[in-house]
């Protein structure tokens, strides 16, 4: 075997990682006597390198080394080595691209090593961000940020680092709050426009809306100042909150002083904690205390469109003020028609949501759909605290006409959109401060207008009820909407489980609480109904008069007919007009043919027939 | 060709990179997307044995990232990244340098000379080697392109590899060996023909 063949066995072998120390001090030997050799190996290590390359490269494989990339990147400078030495143990994505055997193991603690090095040596390598001035601390809803050049984005995030510009949220239920670097946040929530700035002190800009604040010690003589359209308030510190209008400016101060000088006249006005004072032209300017909160409230739309989100339209004479859902189209893509209104606002008494508080709503539907009502809600010391809403099934509400709920606030939950904050906001609505009231509907222009909203305090407590109260939202509504606890509350206060829905006209109209879980496929529910001995052949009370299993065979839904026959529902049971099941299956307009069919084998298979069998 | 397609990105990864400047890290991605083939291709041939390439790729996007205000916007974005690359590579190796028995037991000394000599080409011709390699895997016969099927895709062991095509175990070391040459030959002759990207 000649130089060459012998380099090419201990290369390949090389290459495989099959070479031991013997071997492998042979092939330097042996490459050092010859550059040729060396240009070989180094043509040959590089094709074979570019080779598993290639032949592991896919759009996945590319995605996945993006996707580790990008989560690798700091979020903070506190969090970054720790983000990185974290990231560690999950890089998945490589495969042994060089060698097998010793050789493709060994790569991994290398690199282990180097990153525990470069991690340490990049940390001290990193720029301070020297243009972001704050970060995105928490964020809910529709939102915008302009930032230099007037460049828009909607999709910030937690941990997003900024350098100053404006953020605007787009719909009554936007929240945002931002922390500048040493640790003071400021919140705005509502449809508000906040400009901010940090050169050295801290300027924000409030066009209109609310904002609060929860300020640090700042630089002598650089307090974070904020401009609205009628005052420059200058934080002396620590928490208040401002509310800025066309016109006027609330402040209310909670702790530590705020210094205001309304612009109409260069008056100055000092305002301790727990004060308030508005600043508009040709106003009394003096600090009063903040009242007392209240438990009460109601709507005056009458007085106009301030503190509104909608379209408002004046009293007539045949018609109330009122207040119409206006289209936002979120960057999702949903569009939502909504309307709402400031309740904890101006230089009224903050109002609070006491257990036993209920909310009634009125006003107008021009076509029967679902309503979602919700409150937003502050602590009282000031701060976000989420968003809670209930919804009412659009069998409650006729088109065309006026209509009036009644909301038990024990039904209100924290908005879905906000699950991933949920531990850090409370479970309920109550002690919390209300700052607005709303409703929309979804998707649907439905002609959605409030015409009185009133928070009614809590019933009289003199004579509790031995028995449980009822919730306000029905059985029906509770089943439709899958919430088992309030099904549950109602069959505690002794109610008949088989009880019908009246509402002639209505689609659902007749049927018993099963009925209804079967209509909406609210599985958990229909088995706690049978479970509680429900009655599974119950006719609907309407002019039909079929079963849970009628229904069930009709809409197509092949698990509830299961879970009922399991329950012994009886497969040949006959309608008002001798129909059974097995007949509801050919009924086409409800539900497509497949699960229809698969009903059909079914019941088939239990013995169910046809009414002409 | 390599030139090209990276300038009609340009303005794309200007644009990311202004927004990351903003704070929408997101915005990132647009450039990791752009320059993650060709500098995992660049690394994947400069690094020498011991070294994991995607690593070190992966670190060159985080550096670059944090370091993103030192880059002056309408300039080489690529060549930058590629500096960064070239300072971590290098970084790397010589800490395996200081390795003991690294050498003795896993890089030919000269070996890891020649690839540091090597890493002065142009990043742009690894891309172009990479693209025409493709090229000239696809000119290869079947009963050729089964053993870089076998060996890098499905990476199954040389004695199964020996089995399926009814050969020795050596003849099919000596078959990948041919195999690579001839490859490397037939990349060298596209260079030539098209020329090197400048």
């Amino acid at each position: 075997m000649n130089t060459d063949e012998r380099f090419i066995e201990l290369w390949n072998d090389y290459l495989e990682g099959e070479l031991d120390e013997s071997q492998t001090a042979e092939l330097q030997a042996l490459v050092a006597e010859d550059d040729r050799l060396v240009q070989m190996a180094a043509d040959s290590y590089q094709m074979h390198r570019l080779l598993g390359l290639i032949a592991q490269d896919s759009a996945s494989r590319q995605d996945e080394f993006v996707r580790e990339t990008l989560a690798r990147l700091p979020a903070d400078d506190e969090h970054f080595v720790e983000g990185v030495m974290q990231r560690l143990p999950q890089r998945s994505f490589r495969r042994g691209t060089m060698a097998r055997g010793p050789l493709a193991k060994w790569p991994f603690a290398v690199a282990t090593a180097v990153v525990i090095v470069l991690s340490v040596s990049l940390y001290r390598l990193r720029p301070t961000a020297e243009r972001a001035v704050a970060k995105v601390a928490g964020l809910n809803g529709s939102l915008q940020w302009t930032g230099d050049g007037g460049l828009v984005f909607h999709d910030l995030s937690v941990g997003t680092q900024l350098p100053g510009g404006t953020v605007e949220g787009m719909t009554p239920g936007s929240w945002f709050e931002l922390e500048f670097i040493d640790g003071s946040t400021v919140t705005i929530s509502g449809n508000s426009t906040l400009t901010f700035s940090d050169c050295g002190q801290k300027k924000l800009y409030l066009k209109e809306g609310a904002v609060s604040g929860n300020v640090k010690s700042q630089p002598v003589g650089r307090p974070m100042l904020i401009y609205t359209r009628s005052a420059m308030l200058e934080v002396l510190g620590t928490q208040f909150e401002v509310e800025a209008g066309l016109a006027a400016t609330m402040l209310n101060v909670r702790e530590g002083k705020v210094r205001v000088k309304r612009l109409s006249d260069g008056s100055t006005v000092d305002v301790p904690a727990k004060h308030r004072v508005v600043a508009a032209a040709g106003q009394d300017m003096r600090p009063a205390p903040v009242p007392e909160a209240a438990n009460r409230w109601k709507s005056q739309l009458h007085l106009g469109p301030e503190g509104t989100y909608g379209k408002w339209w004046p009293r007539t004479v045949t018609q109330d003020a009122r207040l119409q859902a206006i289209p936002y189209t979120i960057p999702q893509g949903f569009t939502i028609y909504a309307a709402a209104l400031g309740v904890s606002r101006g230089d009224t008494p903050p109002v609070n949501l006491e257990p036993g508080c209920r909310l009634r709503v009125r006003g107008h539907l021009a076509s029967s759909h679902e309503v979602y009502f919700g409150v937003t809600v502050r602590y009282a010391a000031g701060g976000f605290a989420g968003k809670f809403q209930t919804f009412r099934p659009a069998v409650e509400f006729a088109g065309g006409e006026d209509f009036e709920v009644l909301l038990d606030l024990r039904d209100f939950r924290l908005d879905p959109s906000l699950d991933e904050i949920k531990d850090k906001l409370p479970s309920a609505v109550f002690h919390l401060v209300v700052e607005s009231i709303w409703c929309h509907t979804l998707d649907q222009p439905s002609g959605l207008e409030m015409t009185e909203v009133e928070l009614l305090p809590p019933t009289t407590l003199v004579n509790p009820a031995p028995q449980p109260e009822p919730p306000i939202m029905d059985i029906w509504a509770a089943t439709s909407q899958g919430d088992l606890d309030t099904v549950k509350r109602h069959l505690a206060t002794g109610i008949d489980i088989d009880a019908a829905f009246i509402a002639p006209g209505i689609f659902a109209s007749g049927a018993t609480p099963l009925h209804m879980a079967v209509l909406s496929d609210q599985r958990e529910i229909a088995q706690f109904l049978i479970k509680k001995n429900a009655n599974i052949n119950a006719q609907a009370k309407d002019e039909h008069g079929g079963t849970p299993l009628h229904w069930a065979a009709v809409l197509g839904r092949i698990e509830m007919a299961r879970r009922l026959i399991d329950a012994r529902a009886d497969v040949n049971v006959k309608d008002n007009n001798g129909y059974t099941p097995l007949d509801w299956t050919a009924y086409e307009r409800l539900s497509e043919s497949k699960t229809r069919l698969e009903i059909a084998e079914l019941l088939r298979a239990k013995g169910g027939k046809r009414r002409s069998e | 060709m390599m030139t090209k397609r990276v300038s009609a990105n340009d303005s794309l990864v200007d644009d990311a990179i202004r927004r990351v400047r903003h704070g929408h890290t997101g915005a990132f991605e647009v450039v990791v997307r752009q320059f993650e083939r060709s500098l995992r291709a660049w690394l994947a041939v400069q690094a020498p044995p011991g070294v994991d390439a995607d690593e070190v790729a992966q670190r060159s996007f985080i550096a670059a990232f944090t370091r993103l205000s030192d880059y002056e916007p309408g300039t080489n974005f690529a060549a930058w990244l590629f500096t960064i690359a070239r300072f971590h590579l290098k970084t790397e190796v010589s800490r395996l340098r200081r390795v003991a028995d690294y050498h003795a037991r896993y890089a030919p000394d000269l070996l890891q000379r020649e690839l540091e000599r090597r890493s002065s080409e142009p990043p742009e011709l690894q891309q172009a080697r990479l693209d025409h390699l493709q090229t000239c895997l696809g000119q290869l016969g079947e009963h050729l392109r089964r053993f870089v099927t076998w060996r890098y895709a499905e990476e199954i062991p040389l004695d199964e590899m020996a089995a399926r095509s009814g050969r020795s175990v050596a003849a099919v070391k000596k078959q990948l060996w041919q195999l690579r040459r001839k490859l490397h030959q037939c990349v060298q002759a596209h260079i030539a023909t098209e020329g090197e990207p400048s």
